[in-house]
């Protein structure tokens, strides 16, 4: 007895080791998806990560408007007063106009996708360097449902892992876990792009006889009933030949800026019913 | 109990923090393990039992937050946990480098750790050298934020209860000026 009490800090270590491993073997092994607690999660701090993202938002936004003011001097007062008027409405109106000009996109896209779309905000980044994921500021209440496609007009952006009633998460193309069927829209040659963690993705399964180059478009080809087809997902950087084997490999800037993600949207329909 | 209380929500609150910032950098930088540094934190202050607790949930809820397998980090902050308190047992931690090269050693076994847990489930289909390249930059981009976790965290628990569970001494000014 004086011997438990005295390990019970290590038990509880083996304990908690051995719960951890029980709950990474389940999902690894798709037994258990673990979606209750991402979503009792996702509802608990979404709130907290929005009011993050306000805050942090707004002292971008002052910096942006405020920083470039000059410094004052007395004879000049007036006219400097009315130069960093002149310079806040002038930054405001640039960032009035990138919204503008974001909208305008979005709404190209709306006309090239039939299906209804929402547009969700980008309230946060995953903590973890294992999973490429974000959070928007959509969810079930608003018609989100797990593995839906998220786009913006540059592109495929991801699919949507996990929702709560007003947020949800989305993997990102970019990773590890996420494959998606490709064409390259030059020569129609299919393949498995996959995500690395990083910056860039990589064709699988593409065989060495097809004629892809450095510069070809990829678009997104539907026959994973995720993504309508003719989406724009990336450019060809690299593409490697080796003597042997029956594939070629062949990397991928995506299209979509992913470090500068603020809105995406997300498509209600699946390209399966769609297309039905 | 108090200042237990105080450092849980201060590691929740630098947890949000990362997922909110990181839209935000101005070019690409990965996001800080802040969760690591934290647990290397408690590692100086808390017994086995509580400290393996807490981090085992600050590691829960980074897989919450991100999205992906329940258990990974959770899993690798509560064996961080156990190793840097274990180690931290045998030294006296009391400048600004050893707490950085401690967070570097952590965050090699902590990716080593995860990456190994991934490619045995087949989660991993990276080459060696993207697999480096992120640690590198993971770890190098954690150690730096480092001395700002250590700096605050602490000053702001200290607004709690005193002194830690089992009289360890962590390397901090006013523990020096007390003369322990």
């Amino acid at each position: 007895m004086v011997d438990l009490k005295r390990r019970r800090g290590t038990l509880i270590i083996i304990f908690l080791v051995l719960f951890a491993v029980v709950l990474i073997s389940l999902q690894i092994s798709g037994r258990y998806e673990g979606d209750a607690p991402h979503n009792v999660g996702l509802k608990i701090f979404a709130p907290w990560q929005r009011a993050f993202h306000w805050v942090v938002d707004s002292i971008r936004t002052v910096f942006r408007n405020h920083v470039f003011l000059v410094n004052l001097k007395e004879e000049n007062r007036q006219l400097q007063e009315e130069v960093r008027r002149l310079k806040r409405e002038n930054s405001e109106l640039k960032e009035s106009a990138q919204a503008a000009e974001r909208l305008r996109r979005l709404l190209l896209l709306k006309e090239r996708v039939t299906a209804p779309i929402i547009s969700a905000e980008v309230i946060a980044f995953s903590p973890s360097v294992w999973f490429r994921t974000i959070v928007i500021n959509k969810g079930s209440r608003d018609g989100v449902k797990k593995g839906m496609p998220v786009v913006m007009w540059e592109g495929v952006v991801g699919r949507v892992i996990r929702t709560s009633s007003s947020t949800s998460i989305v993997l990102l193309i970019i990773d590890r876990n996420s494959s998606m069927d490709v064409l390259v829209q030059r020569t129609r040659a299919r393949g498995i792009m996959d995500g690395e963690g990083g910056a860039r993705c990589y064709l699988r399964y593409a065989p060495r006889t097809e004629d892809i180059q450095v510069g070809d478009h990829l678009i997104t080809s539907s026959l994973g009933e995720i993504f309508p087809k003719g989406l724009s997902v990336g450019e060809v950087v690299m593409v490697e030949k080796k003597e042997y084997g029956l594939f070629q490999t062949v990397e991928i800037r995506p299209s979509v800026d992913f470090f500068r993600l603020e809105e995406v949207m997300v498509i209600l329909t699946p390209a399966r019913k769609r297309e039905g | 109990m108090v200042k237990t209380l105080v450092l849980l929500v201060i590691g929740i609150l630098w947890l949000i923090l990362a997922t909110t910032l990181m839209g935000f950098s101005p070019t690409y930088l990965p996001t800080p393990d802040v969760v690591l540094i934290v647990v290397i934190i408690f590692s100086f202050q808390y017994s086995f039992s509580l400290g393996g607790a807490l981090s085992f949930l600050l590691g829960l809820l980074q897989d919450i937050l991100s999205g992906g397998i329940i258990g990974l980090n959770a899993l690798s902050k509560t064996v961080i946990f156990s190793l840097t308190k274990t180690i931290a047992r045998r030294f006296y931690f009391s400048n600004v480098v050893s707490k950085i090269a401690i967070v570097f050693l952590a965050g090699i076994f902590d990716f080593l750790l995860a990456a190994s847990i991934l490619f045995i489930g087949g989660k991993i289909h990276s080459t060696v050298a993207v697999l480096a390249r992120q640690l590198f930059l993971q770890i190098f981009f954690t150690g730096l934020f480092s001395p700002l976790v250590f700096l605050i965290t602490p000053a702001i628990s200290d607004l709690g209860e005193r002194g830690s569970e089992e009289g360890f001494r962590y390397g901090h000014k006013k523990a020096r000026t007390r003369g322990i």
